[in-house]
């Protein structure tokens, strides 16, 4: 069909303008999966369930760790370090805990998600010492893995600029890395 | 940014990943070469160190006993104990176990993990943790013996425990 009234180089640079901007749309579901799965993570220990990060409370999620060491290669060490350190080691829990509720959330509100995106990707690493535990089948792995590839696209399509609140945030400041110094500039606000 | 730069860092992000996949994958399962395994189906038991020295009032039998595999939910459990040599044999089962257990120390980083022993189960150690457990047994003469720990479903562990002249 050839349009008569408008010029055709018009129909082309939308059409460019578009399909520039649809492959970002289409990432929502996935932000939002990714996004609320740490959300429900750290809600679940910070306010529904506040005795998993209590040291003194039998589902304490430390004591997770334990079950992790057999086979936690080269974690081990940290791991009995927070162990037989529990103050330590629940201090690091409830960071976790909080760094899931904000990755979490501006995964969701589409907020700094290249820098959210940057967290989930280092935050589903940092379960490696979990990933050969799967009674059933490859669960923590496959856990492990799709959330690693997920947020590594998340981070790099900076995909709050589509349905996000880093669309304002690019708008108006355009590129920001987190600092000035080298690698760290490879790390982008949104 | 380039196209010629988009793609370059695409092919960098999609190498890395697939390598972390990879390389996890192979150490937690053995998913890309060789033969595939599940560490945390069924529990090992394994015997760290067993140490043992006799009285006239009994003979103590301290095994450091660790759970190296199997699943995170449920410990694992030596619901029977055998000590023999060719000329000797006792087996205890859960109850006997347990009523022989005089004492157990956790390792420092158990925390709620405990090791434990029950009328049910015998010994009991949770995925990762690590005990020893005292057991006074029936005087036994000098001699060498082999002390056998059995786990429902999984293959028996055995330690040899070489009895020297009685203490004080």
């Amino acid at each position: 069909m050839s349009g008569g009234k408008v010029s055709t180089s018009d129909v082309t640079e939308q059409r460019e303008a578009t399909k520039s901007l649809t492959p970002l749309a289409y990432l929502l579901p996935l932000r939002l999966t990714v996004g609320w799965d740490w959300l429900d993570a750290g809600l679940r220990k910070l306010m529904l369930a506040p005795a998993k990060v209590n040291p003194s409370s039998s589902s304490f999620v430390l004591n997770k760790f334990v079950s992790f060491l057999p086979h936690a290669g080269p974690f081990t060490f940290l791991l009995k370090y927070f162990l037989e350190n529990p103050s330590v080691g629940g201090t690091f829990l409830v960071t976790y805990a909080v760094a899931e509720v904000i990755v979490g959330v501006f995964l969701i509100t589409g907020l700094l998600s290249r820098l959210a995106g940057f967290g989930s990707v280092v935050m589903a690493a940092a379960l490696m010492p979990a990933y050969w535990l799967g009674s059933t089948c490859e669960d923590e792995w496959q856990i492990g893995i799709l959330l690693v590839a997920s947020s590594v696209v998340l981070m790099l399509m900076a995909s709050g600029r589509k349905f996000g609140l880093d669309s304002y945030l690019f708008v108006k400041f355009g590129d920001r890395p987190i600092s000035s110094l080298p690698v760290l500039r490879w790390i982008k606000f949104w | 940014m380039t196209t010629g730069k988009t793609e370059k860092i695409a092919v960098i992000a999609a190498v890395l990943v697939m390598v972390f996949v990879l390389v996890t994958g192979q150490v937690a399962y053995g998913n890309v070469y060789g033969h595939l395994f599940n560490d945390s189906k069924a529990p090992k038991i394994q015997v760290l160190k067993a140490y043992v020295y006799t009285t006239s009032g009994g003979t103590y039998v301290f095994l450091n006993i660790s759970d190296v595999a199997g699943p995170d939910a449920y410990p694992a459990s030596v619901t029977m104990l055998s000590v023999s040599n060719a000329t000797y044999h006792m087996t205890l089962y859960a109850p006997n176990i347990s009523s022989s257990v005089v004492g157990i120390t956790q390792a420092k980083w158990n925390l709620a993990r405990k090791g434990y022993s029950n009328y049910y189960s015998g010994l009991v150690i949770p995925l990762g943790a690590q005990a020893v457990f005292e057991l006074r047994l029936p005087t036994l003469s000098t001699g060498e013996y082999t002390l056998t720990l059995y786990t429902p479903a999984v293959p028996p562990v055995s330690v040899s425990l070489q009895i020297t002249a009685q203490a004080a």
